[in-house]
């Protein structure tokens, strides 16, 4: 790991979302987003992934019409002002299929990870590796989605789990917020009063995987 | 060695086929060369690419006199980053517009920037992140409750029907 690098993100959909609604991972992805503008990265298929992904909460009345514009407006507003950067996917569908034949090449060898990550996830890991490549950069993939983060740590690449929490006890943890966080279902969506979690992403001497908690089994 | 080729990018590094044409060797035995194995190597694309610096070394290894190397390997490499600059010119991607026919060249090369709309960040004005916009959203969804914005990612990828 280079300490002389550059640091770059590459952000998927749910990460990235969870820069405008808040959760878990909002802490981490917002200190992120508020201090490395215009070196946070997406391939353009986001835009489909995260819109479809509040269409669902309009769907099930979770939000409404308006909300959803308002989402969709301010992501479409980073991405104009280059505060997230977004890269044609044009470029990436080699990559993309690199990252499923080495997947399964790990998986044939019987070592290290069982199982493809969806289509979507391998543009994502694929830009990662990309930009790392053409940039020299010390490129980190955040994502909140369990396999994901599990298929990006086989192939050698640096990964946050954004639901990344210390859960005040002191000890990296990530999974959905219930019983085993500290105000149990009640931290999710995350407001940050009386969180006891002394966790941080730390952007100043950022530690391998930024001290990314490892995702069990069960959790998303 | 100029700086420009020594800190060059991995993508403009000596490809190992770039090595094999310097030397007049088959790629595949030169693969096998204690030499190359012991190579830092990036695979940038469909290319196993090597520092210039080790390439130069090689090539000195090889019976290449110091300044022979060096300009081989200043060829090779000036040539892909004046490729790189050329293509850092390239207008931008815009993903509303006509539908533009993919092919295989168009699939390859350099990552392209691209943008939802017509707009493009100002250049003399650094983009910054808009935390009071973020606090105008925390105060629209404040009362909403927990949206399982995971879960619908995941649920947009099963396959429930076929």
């Amino acid at each position: 790991m280079s300490t002389d690098a550059e640091l770059g993100f590459v952000l998927d959909a749910g990460a990235a979302a969870r820069i405008y609604l808040l959760d878990v991972a909002t802490r981490s992805v917002r200190e992120i987003y508020e201090r490395f503008v215009g070196r946070m990265h997406a391939p353009t298929m986001i835009y489909s992934e995260i819109c479809g992904a509040w269409l669902n909460a309009v769907r099930e009345e979770r939000i409404t019409w308006d909300d959803y514009w308002a989402l969709r407006r301010a992501f479409q507003i980073d991405t104009d002002e280059g505060v997230i950067r977004l890269w044609s996917d044009e470029q990436l569908h080699h990559a993309a299929i690199e990252v499923q034949e080495e997947l399964t090449r790990l998986y044939l060898d019987g070592r290290r990870h069982g199982s493809l990550v969806h289509a979507h996830d391998a543009y994502y890991a694929g830009l990662a590796r990309n930009l790392r490549a053409e940039t020299s950069d010390r490129v980190i993939l955040i994502t909140n989605d369990a396999k994901l983060w599990r298929g990006a740590r086989a192939l050698g690449l640096e990964v946050f789990h954004g639901n990344t929490c210390d859960l005040g006890i002191g000890r990296a943890h990530v999974g959905r917020p219930g019983s085993t966080f500290p105000e149990g279902a009640n931290c999710a969506p995350c407001t940050f009063k009386r969180c006891p979690s002394t966790f941080y992403v730390n952007l100043d001497e950022p530690p391998l995987h930024l001290g990314s908690g490892v995702p069990s089994r069960a959790s998303a | 060695m100029s700086p420009a080729v020594r800190n060059a990018p991995p993508i403009a590094w000596p490809s190992l086929s770039d090595l094999a044409r310097a030397i007049g060797m088959d790629l595949g035995a030169l693969s096998r060369l204690g030499a190359i194995k012991a190579m830092r190597r990036e695979k940038v694309g469909r290319e196993v690419k090597v520092p210039p610096i080790e390439v130069h070394a090689f090539l000195v290894s090889r019976g290449l006199s110091a300044d022979g190397a060096e300009r081989e390997v200043e060829q090779i490499v000036q040539q892909r980053l004046s490729r790189l600059s050329a293509a850092a010119d390239v207008e931008p991607v815009q993903i509303r517009g006509q539908l533009i026919r993919s092919t295989s060249e168009s699939m390859r090369g350099p990552l392209r920037p691209a943008y939802l709309s017509d707009k493009r960040p100002d250049p003399n004005r650094p983009p910054r992140a808009n935390m009071e916009r973020l606090r105008a959203l925390d105060e629209r969804f404040k009362d909403k409750g927990h949206i399982p914005i995971e879960e619908y990612i995941a649920r947009d990828r099963e396959r429930d029907e076929y």
